[in-house]
């Protein structure tokens, strides 16, 4: 059976949250986490990390800050998983705990391995 | 509860709120309970950090230590931060020396009970209004955000921000110094505190809301602040010891007082093989420890009526005038029209509907009373029993109008069909 990786990318809506999470809504956040890592366990290679806004961007010699503040979605976050197609790899985002955030998506790229 | 084979590996329940308060209350004693917003950002920080991490990592054995690490040198970054921003500006201020790096002695247990019962009584500061030292409280040590603090509470949100930020204010100015002094210096403050524990429990306690959970919580964090006290030699009282059985008390009859459908049930209307025997035991206990020494407190009366309806077998062999004497008592400690509201039903339970009516008739009462709708509701009922249908309707549909919550509301409309109104 061959595997292949995908990059799950996690964007949102710029104002889907409008207020940091609150202690007890971390946990829950965590406990969701925990949950669909360990029910993918053998897949998912990397649950991954958030991603801090602001940033910069260097594109043709210029640093501006970034990454897009106007954008109405912003990257969140990404996660590594090891599938056996990108039908599984769809079967694993479809329970991400991403999917509780209004107006999130995930989009599901196989690494091309070069 | 989908049946997934998979589980989380348990934190604690409520570990991240509770965890929320125990770091700010380290974090304030090092830096300053004047820059509690600093440490709550700190806490917060830490605890997002933990999401992403320990999701990966798994849960680190020194969690609590590990949270810990991670405000501390966050506060430290933001702090620096500050620092050259003030020197690129005008002189630089003086500013209290840096304290020592966070070392792995610092999250010692003992020592963080004592930083939770110094921040409660630092909440308890005279110069901060009574609600809002109770919604400071619920912020910054019970972990709750300030959208679920006014949903607990029935406040705006925008109400809670704004006490909230005057709250932090007062502590800016406030002369709670640097170093934090020991819990004893803030003992003149025990009676404040009490009165806001109080008022928790009875915020969560007092109104039937279709969502209870969420109200139990705040009966729930009363409980926990107040061991917290009574653990501690500021705290060992009898006095304390009486508001913890009352809060046991009336914990143990929670489940009792909603039918199935939610709907809140009268004490007389209540199944007692519900109320809880564990907790009345506990309740009897601190008690029993409340009776040592001479002190004598509203709390220790409030907690004696509450032991009466606990042993009481049903509410027909309940102790009326029993209940009637500490109503009376009661009076004498924390004066309320209320008192004496409770006192005619109790006795109109042990002499008769008549007894409780000449005791409400003779009060005057203020003009708060007349719009409360256990005022009504109790006229009502006692001339419902006298017989006067008439007037039994009339104050129960004021009582009606005037209840706050829809489990109310339904009641009296039970007791109006029982005057001969039919239900619509």
């Amino acid at each position: 059976m061959s595997t292949t990786k995908f990059l799950y990318l996690y964007r949102s809506p710029a104002n889907a949250r409008s207020k940091p999470p609150s202690p007890e809504e971390i946990q829950a956040m965590f406990a969701a986490w925990t949950v669909w890592k360990n029910k993918f366990n053998q897949e998912i290679i990397d649950v991954g990390d958030g991603l801090k806004g602001g940033g910069a961007v260097y594109k043709g010699g210029v640093v501006t800050d970034g990454p897009f503040i106007e954008a109405k979605e912003i990257m969140g976050g990404y996660s590594i998983v090891q599938a056996a197609s990108l039908a599984r790899a769809v079967e694993i985002a479809k329970e991400c705990p991403m999917n509780d955030i209004p107006g999130a998506s995930i989009e599901i790229r196989e690494l091309a391995g070069y | 509860m989908n049946g997934s084979p998979t589980r989380a590996p348990e934190l604690p329940e409520h570990y991240f709120r509770h965890e929320f308060g125990r770091l700010v209350a380290v974090l304030s004693r090092r830096f300053g309970v004047g820059r509690v917003e600093l440490c709550e950002d700190a806490a917060q920080t830490a605890l997002l950090r933990a999401l992403s991490t320990w999701a990966r990592t798994g849960i680190p054995d020194d969690k609590g230590a590990w949270l810990y690490r991670v405000a501390h040198n966050h506060l430290l970054d933001g702090l620096r931060r500050e620092r050259r921003a003030d020197a690129a500006g005008q002189a630089l201020r003086h500013e209290p020396s840096e304290p020592p790096p966070a070392g792995d002695d610092v999250y010692l247990e003992q020592e963080v009970k004592d930083d939770e019962l110094r921040l409660l009584f630092v909440c308890a500061d005279p110069a901060i209004a009574r609600e809002s030292q109770l919604v400071l409280a619920l912020k910054i040590l019970c972990g709750f955000s300030s959208e679920e603090i006014a949903r607990r509470l029935f406040q705006s949100q925008d109400a809670i921000f704004k006490r909230l930020q005057r709250a932090r204010s007062t502590l800016r100015d406030s002369a709670v110094p640097v170093s934090a002094p020991p819990v004893e210096q803030f003992a003149e403050r025990l009676p404040a505190v009490l009165q806001m524990l109080y008022l928790l429990f009875n915020e969560g306690y007092s109104s039937g809301q279709p969502d209870q959970l969420i109200r139990r919580e705040l009966c729930e964090e009363a409980v926990r602040l107040a061991l917290l006290l009574v653990e501690h030699p500021v705290g060992a009282r009898p006095e304390v010891d009486a508001l913890l059985a009352l809060f046991y008390l009336h914990a143990a009859r929670f489940d009792a007082r909603v039918d199935g459908a939610g709907g809140l049930l009268l004490l007389e209307d209540q199944d007692r093989s519900l109320w809880d025997r564990e907790l009345i035991d506990v309740g009897l206990s601190y008690l029993q420890r409340a009776a040592r020494g001479e002190q004598f407190s509203r709390f220790h009366v409030e907690a004696a009526i509450a032991v009466e309806h606990c042993l009481a077998a049903s509410y027909a062999e309940t102790r009326w005038s029993e209940i009637a004497r500490l109503y009376e008592a009661l009076d004498g400690f924390a004066p309320s029209p209320l008192n004496t509201l409770n006192r005619a039903i109790a006795l109109a339970e042990w002499q008769g509907p008549s007894a409780g009516l000449a005791v409400l008739l003779a009060l005057k009462p203020p003009s708060w009373l007349l719009g409360y709708y256990l005022w009504d509701t109790t006229l009502g009922e006692l001339y419902r029993r006298q017989g006067d249908s008439a007037r039994a309707r009339e104050h129960l549909r004021r009582a009606l109008d005037a209840a706050p919550t829809f489990a109310e509301k339904a009641l009296i409309r039970r007791r109006l069909a029982a005057a001969g109104q039919p239900e619509p």
